[in-house]
């Protein structure tokens, strides 16, 4: 390919990114929200004040590759860690006592609905015009010596395996008992694996925040402050696929994977153009023989287990990469911006394309409107549907 | 048609396609050509309005307009026992249907809006009312049979099998007795719809049909 037209598809995808990245001001804003939470829970008088609640974001708001959805609708998780230990709690006293403290929250600051229960985690809704959803997941630190020696035997390193959490699930027989039997997670630990995946990157972009004092040291910097090729890549693989399966979105390829399989191909490429062709191009390498996408902090969970039980999931995740590489090498074949932004509109809605064209300086025609897709009359005359008993046949 | 008019008939038409379905695009893939994209479409039939729109993948074969483009939904929506070979790809209606639906037009445009569509249409159909617009024809040969029957306005499978067998022998002799069993010549009788789905596609597609319903048995019609 013509290093012009990479260049070019380069600014084009940057284009992208601007227009369907979550802004700094809604992470901002998300960060407050947790900071709100947590001075709640440590406020004098909390039942858990003592128990030193920690609040922080998880998936790709703390990894930095959160995009909006088409509506403008915000889905946050949170994780509300409380140093309880499971041989004095059962997870259902765990998940009501954070219960009761939200409700009190909900009330104090006058919000319309009350926490609402989920199967993991407590869901607030807050009235900002557009719809802001934080699901905040119950959690204690996971102390099982057994388990850290299990994932230390398992190459996870110890800077990994500190962070792992233990959550509740109220589908399970032993939840409302005190009991050993928790599931796991890990977060941190994922958004440790997936930064140290981009290292060299984001280093490169941490030292200009560095050298203006805006921050002291490179740890205390967010991910989402600095982004790097690979989170981008990430955000367009996902509204790429949000676009596909807009009709089907239960039937998508879920997140962790496509960030899991992004990360594991990502070389530290510099523009996120090469980034991009790579990462479509390698993803798919690294599912397991077994058909597994393993969570990298946590060997024994598979992010991919659902695709066992239904073959149509891994048939969509192949379909939708094979889709995603066809309309990135037909951008690529164009030479023009205008034209690559159109061909890449054409799977990436008309709303961002529109968006990305105003910004761009091209006269938008005036067909771009704010739906996402126009639907054509076409009349349909009867066919009978018919199958053939020789399935292979066609 | 050689590799050159193929090649500019495609993008001739795919021109056309695409004025009215934006969201497609062809790729030429070096061994021939591809389209995908989202497919939207608005229709009505029997008072039950749908707009959609399925992210598909159409393979151009090399000696199209000679032979239908395959097609494939890709996101997942249509499940497999709703119409779709092994392979993915979207049964559109038998080989005969389609082709004479196809020959409207012989057109990329024809070819969506008289196939897939009506195909599309009828999934989005049965997901909102529990039943399908056009009806549905019996599995496999038997399926073939009923389509020959209301295509040669016949009541009986037998004599639908044996204008099948006739069709599938690739010749038309207009002075021979017409196979249904009316004793009247082929030309007075049955002969101008013969014609019709003799020249709509090759002797090969007959044949593949004809095995199809030979292989029936003795199955009865559904219902």
């Amino acid at each position: 390919m013509p290093d012009n037209n990479l260049n070019t598809l380069d600014k084009v995808l940057e284009m992208y990114v601007e227009t369907l990245s979550v802004s700094d001001t809604q992470f901002d804003k998300v960060r407050d929200r947790c900071t709100s939470i947590w001075k709640w829970l440590a406020r004098e008088g909390s039942i858990l004040r003592d128990k030193n609640p920690e609040v922080y974001p998880q998936g790709s708001f703390l990894i930095g590759t959160a995009i909006h959805h088409e509506n403008g609708a915000l889905d946050v998780d949170l994780v509300c860690c409380l140093d309880f230990d499971k041989s004095n709690i059962s997870q259902k006293d765990l998940k009501e006592k954070l219960g009761k403290e939200l409700t009190e929250y909900a009330k104090a600051k006058n919000m319309k609905n009350k926490p609402e229960p989920k199967k993991r985690c407590w869901m607030l809704e807050y009235e900002d015009g557009t719809r802001f959803h934080i699901d905040i997941l119950p959690a204690i630190p996971d102390k099982d010596a057994g388990y850290k020696k299990y994932l230390l035997e398992s190459g996870v390193t110890d800077a990994l395996s500190r962070t792992a959490i233990c959550i509740t699930d109220d589908t399970l027989a032993n939840y409302p008992r005190i009991d050993n039997q928790w599931l796991r997670s890990n977060p941190k630990g994922y958004a440790l694996w997936f930064k140290e995946k981009m290292k060299v990157s984001f280093e490169r972009g941490a030292r200009s925040l560095l050298e203006r004092q805006l921050y002291n040291a490179m740890e205390e910097i967010p991910m989402h402050k600095v982004k790097t090729p690979l989170q981008k890549a990430v955000q367009i693989l996902k509204w790429h696929r949000d676009v596909m399966f807009e009709k089907n979105p239960d039937k998508r390829p879920i997140s962790c994977v496509v960030s899991t399989l992004a990360a594991h191909s990502y070389q530290n490429e510099s523009r996120l153009v090469d980034a991009i062709l790579r990462i479509a191009d390698e993803m798919d390498k690294y599912i397991g023989k077994d058909g597994d996408v393993k969570n990298p902090v946590r060997p024994d969970e598979n992010f991919a287990d659902k695709w066992k039980t239904d073959a149509t999931l891994k048939d969509n995740f192949d379909k939708w990469l094979e889709e995603f590489r066809r309309d990135l090498k037909e951008a690529a074949s164009k030479t023009s911006e205008r034209e690559m932004i159109e061909v890449l509109g054409m799977s990436m809605g008309k709303t961002v394309m529109g968006r990305v064209l105003e910004n761009s300086g091209y006269q938008v025609k005036s067909q771009v409107a704010p739906t996402i897709l126009t639907y054509p009359e076409v009349k349909v005359s009867p066919t009978k549907q018919w199958s053939t008993d020789d399935k292979s046949s066609a | 048609m050689t590799r050159v008019a193929h090649e500019d008939l495609v993008k001739k038409q795919f021109q056309e396609l695409q004025t009215k379905h934006q969201y497609l695009q062809l790729h030429d893939t070096g061994k021939g050509y591809t389209i995908s994209g989202h497919l939207t479409f608005r229709s009505e039939y029997a008072g039950i309005e749908i707009q959609d729109g399925f992210s598909i993948f159409i393979e151009i074969p090399a000696r199209y307009p000679d032979a239908i483009p395959t097609v494939k939904e890709m996101a997942g929506r249509i499940p497999n026992n709703f119409h779709k070979f092994d392979n993915d790809v979207l049964c559109l209606g038998t080989p005969t249907d389609q082709w004479i639906k196809f020959n409207q037009s012989k057109t990329l445009l024809g070819f969506i809006e008289n196939l897939v569509v009506p195909h599309l249409f009828s999934f989005c159909f049965k997901e909102k009312t529990g039943r399908m617009p056009f009806g549905e024809r019996s599995h496999g040969g038997l399926g073939i049979l009923e389509f020959y029957c209301e295509y040669f306005e016949l009541k009986d499978f037998e004599a639908a099998r044996k204008l099948l067998k006739l069709l599938a022998t690739g010749s038309y002799r207009r002075e021979k007795t017409c196979p249904c069993g009316s004793g009247r010549r082929l030309r007075s009788c049955h002969g101008k719809k013969f014609l019709e789905a003799m020249k709509s596609q090759e002797v090969s597609t007959f044949k593949g049909e004809y095995k199809q319903a030979l292989s029936l048995g003795t199955k009865k019609p559904r219902n």
